[in-house]
């Protein structure tokens, strides 16, 4: 009985998840205010954590200073939430995840899903619900990573600790994955989502919803059948718009959270602000395009292996010839192959996150942080 | 503004081309979004020939050239037909715009124009290589704009096809700017245009029910929606597509030779979309050959002359891509179906591709009736489609699910058999569906919405046939007992 409770497969679970659903919808797809939270101390919080990066720990202040990608794990072992007050400032973008506290192996944090926020520069607070993160477990601590460029700092931190019991464990997670947002990310394009009805038992929405109408489309038989006023091919209609309806509702309120729905006017701006979860590549894309002529030839370069940013630097920068720096190499080669530059062809070097010296002969003109900014030929 | 500038230009060039072809419907509500479609299908079509064949460099000149052409031609068929009477026009029946019952109906029409809402501002407001490093249909128009293709760029050039790779450039070709968000404009304007078109015209023919109907079965397709507001071109192909299909439909209720005509004519558009946009083409334009032939008597000669004027181009654009990129380039498909032919039995098959095999079949069922990408659509279809085969053939709906059949077919053959890792992992085959998810959405609002049409039609007919009945006096009338007694 309590795995029933726990797994939503009853009518009450029904209702309870139209219930969430149209309140989501309704009430600007926030979670509803919970208790429940309980306060965790800065100061031994930071004695605890792990960071690749040094902490800044204090009196009521958990810091890090980002230029590279830093990661912090906090020992909460188990915790289904976080709420975070920060104060922030620079471009950064905050992902979360778990990871599990015996083998201490990081995650894949760039999913899917994908589970990230982008932290506008000041005073701020950001609620994390872990369980949306592959994996979630009570043997699993949060799992913090900073990218960008920029200051850090915690101020006050709550947490939602984990459930009582596995029937609680079990509810727990069933609801938030009911509810999670989409997380777009890098595949988005390929799977948007598959809704689950119950992650634990492991059935998804929509073959509930598809049985739904099926046996819609069943009463409806029965009754035209019974009556010749209600004709067949109207009872499937009807069921096809409430199973339709209700795919759709499920559809707006997980889609809606997720999509960057400010629309500036000037496409630079676009460009600078929009760029979901790499908000320092889209600034330097944007500083590039204004500071670089358009018969510039650009050689880009970020950290070893990384083949995304100068991919989109090539791309925002385009119809400037554009290829990958590869040091030593007598020809830098551009996406796709198209555009081949011998390096003294260059006239600007774009680079983010790369440990590698300017090439001889060039100067920074312009950046966005430290470790990305623009260079031309002196 | 150039974007716009473009617009306006390949809507011009459109509709000029409509008249000089004798499509146009005579209802701006129509004409105006059909325009969209045929306009960027004919530029892209001009573009790529004239650089690829005729080997002429894609300036703003012949730019310029290739949209005037069809009003030039109208010009040139109006001079010197000056002083002829003019062809009379058939009578269009009245339009009706707002749907009955409008309770049930505008929910639904609110829920398709939010999604429109939010597809333009997502879609405006991303960066155009959305969540890929560098979005090759995107890549293409800005080759398109430089017009240098070498080796590599021709082969970027084969993967977008010649509509995804003109019609963005053509405000930069115009303007001498690049402005990478024309890539989002192109696709989130063909969105708009389908909606347009999917409303209009069955309402500028007395049925707003469908049209509304339409508008709101294609809006309920997750992945659909998600798509429109990226820059792969997988939507953009799942519209031409939509809007080719749309005129089928109503070939397939009213029978009008101009709506096969119309519908043979997007479906040459669809072909320039990807490499594979020719195969899903290919396929609801052979259920649209298939039913003209079969119906080739009442439809006469002269429109097999008209058809075979429209299909003539595409043997143009095939001569053109060859050129462009070779027959390998030209035709990827059956490549990879030959050398998928040539490994012949599963023996030489690696055990790994084996394993591919015997899971994508639980993949495809999956991806098709549990993942959502297109919402409750493949558990209504085959429901529709058996709870109601005996309409099927009464409302010549046969042909256009024939098409809906074929189309699901190749992408089954193409999930199972040439690609199925792709399906195993996920990454290609809920794109795949995206032109079969559409056609298969408005079939179905068709289909149900015209059923009830026809049943109310019927039962107002019953009534009107009882009506004297009930008009007859009843027992207690006795002065009508007193008529009824007259010799």
């Amino acid at each position: 009985m309590a795995r029933r409770r726990a797994g939503g497969g009853g009518g009450s679970a029904w209702s309870g998840r139209l219930a969430a659903s149209l309140a989501l919808l309704l009430f600007g797809c926030g979670r509803p205010e919970s208790p429940g939270m309980q306060d965790a101390p800065l100061l031994p919080l930071a004695k605890a954590s792990w960071s690749n990066v040094p902490i800044r720990a204090g009196e009521g202040e958990l810091g890090l200073d980002v230029e590279q990608p830093s990661a912090l794990v906090l020992p909460i072992r188990g915790a289904q939430e976080l709420e975070i007050e920060y104060q922030a400032s620079g471009i950064l973008l905050l992902t979360y995840n778990t990871v599990d506290a015996e083998s201490g192996k990081l995650p894949d944090h760039r999913g899917p899903p994908y589970r990230y926020r982008r932290l506008a520069p000041g005073r701020g607070r950001v609620r994390l619900d872990l369980r949306e993160t592959a994996n979630w477990s009570t043997r699993r601590e949060p799992y913090l990573l900073l990218e960008g460029s920029g200051r850090f700092t915690i101020t006050g931190l709550r947490y939602r600790p984990r459930p009582p019991d596995e029937a609680s464990v079990r509810a727990a997670l069933d609801r938030s994955a009911f509810l999670a947002p989409i997380a777009i990310g890098y595949t988005t394009v390929n799977l948007l989502y598959a809704p689950w009805w119950s992650q634990s038992e492991r059935t998804f929405l929509y073959d509930r919803l598809g049985l739904l109408f099926l046996g819609l489309v069943a009463v409806g038989a029965v009754a035209a059948l019974a009556s010749r006023r209600i004709p067949l091919v109207g009872a499937i209609a009807g069921a096809a718009i409430l199973a339709t309806a209700a795919s759709d509702a499920v559809f707006l309120a997980k889609l809606l959270p997720s999509v960057e729905l400010t629309f500036p006017l000037d496409p630079e701006a676009r460009i600078r602000e929009n760029h979901r979860y790499a908000p320092k590549l889209g600034a330097l894309a944007a500083l590039a395009r204004r500071t670089l002529p358009p018969g510039d030839r650009v050689a880009v370069r970020s950290f070893p292996n990384d083949w995304f940013a100068p991919e989109v630097l090539c791309f925002n920068l385009a119809p400037r010839r554009c290829a990958t720096l590869a040091p030593g190499a007598a020809e830098y080669v551009g996406p796709s192959q198209v555009d081949r530059l011998r390096p003294d062809e260059v006239d600007a070097v774009v680079s983010i996150d790369s440990a590698e010296p300017l090439p001889p002969g060039f100067a920074r003109v312009a950046e966005v942080s430290p470790g990305a900014y623009v260079a031309r030929r002196r | 503004m150039s974007f716009f500038l473009a617009l306006a230009a390949l809507g011009a060039s459109g509709y000029a081309l409509l008249r000089l072809l004798r499509l146009e419907t005579g209802r701006a509500a129509v004409d105006t979004p059909f325009s969209w479609f045929a306009g960027t299908g004919f530029f892209a079509l001009g573009s790529f020939v004239l650089r690829f064949l005729a080997g002429l460099r894609y300036t703003r000149a012949t730019a310029v050239t290739v949209l005037a052409l069809p009003a030039a031609a109208l010009a040139v068929r109006a001079f010197r037909r000056r002083g002829a009477a003019p062809a009379p026009q058939a009578a269009e029946p009245p339009g009706r715009w707002l749907p009955r019952p409008l309770w049930l109906f505008a929910p639904l029409a609110a829920y398709a124009a939010g999604v429109a809402l939010v597809v333009f501002q997502v879609g405006l407001g991303t960066p155009t290589q959305t969540d890929d490093a560098l979005r090759v249909r995107a890549f293409a128009p800005i080759l398109a704009f430089r017009d240098e293709w070498n080796e590599a760029a021709r082969v970027v050039l084969s993967m977008a096809g010649a509509l995804p790779t003109y019609v963005p450039s053509l405000g930069w070709r115009l303007s001498g700017r690049v402005d990478h968000f024309h890539v989002n404009g192109a696709i989130v304007a063909s969105f708009i245009a389908l909606l347009a078109l999917a409303v209009a015209l069955p309402s500028s023919r007395g049925r707003p029910e469908r049209g509304w109907a339409y508008a709101f079965a294609v809006c309920s397709l997750p992945l659909f929606v998600y798509h429109l507001t990226t820059t792969y071109a997988d939507a953009l192909l799942a519209t031409y597509v939509g809007a080719a299909f749309l005129f089928f439909l109503e070939f397939g209720v009213g029978g009008e030779p101009d709506d096969a005509l119309r519908s043979l004519l997007l479906l040459l558009a669809a072909a320039m979309v990807k490499r594979e946009g020719e195969l899903v083409a290919g396929a609801v334009a052979a259920a649209l050959l298939a039913q003209v032939t079969w119906e080739r008597r009442r439809l006469g000669t002269p429109f097999f002359w008209r058809a075979g004027l429209i299909c003539l181009p595409y043997l143009l654009l095939v001569v053109a891509r060859v050129a462009a990129v070779g027959w390998e380039g030209a035709f990827p498909f059956v490549g990879a179906a030959a050398r998928q032919a040539a490994q012949g039995a599963p023996a030489p098959v690696g055990r790994e591709a084996l394993l591919d095999r015997s899971l994508a079949g639980s993949a495809f069922l999956w991806a098709v009736f549990s993942s959502g990408s297109a919402g409750v659509l493949y558990w209504i279809l085959p429901a529709v489609a058996v709870l109601q085969f005996r309409s099927l053939a009464q409302r010549r709906a046969a042909w256009t699910l024939g098409a809906v059949a074929i189309l699901l077919a190749e992408v089954a053959v193409t999930s199972l058999w040439l690609f199925p890792r792709f399906t195993v992992d996920q990454s290609t085959v809920h794109r795949q569906m995206l032109p079969v998810s559409v056609a298969a959405s408005l079939w179905i609002a068709a289909f149900l919405v015209e059923g009830i049409a026809e049943r109310r039609a019927s039962r107002g007919e019953r009534g009107e046939r009882r009506a004297p009945a009930a008009a007859r006096p009843g027992k207690g009338d006795r002065r009508a007992k007193g008529r009824k007694r007259r010799p």
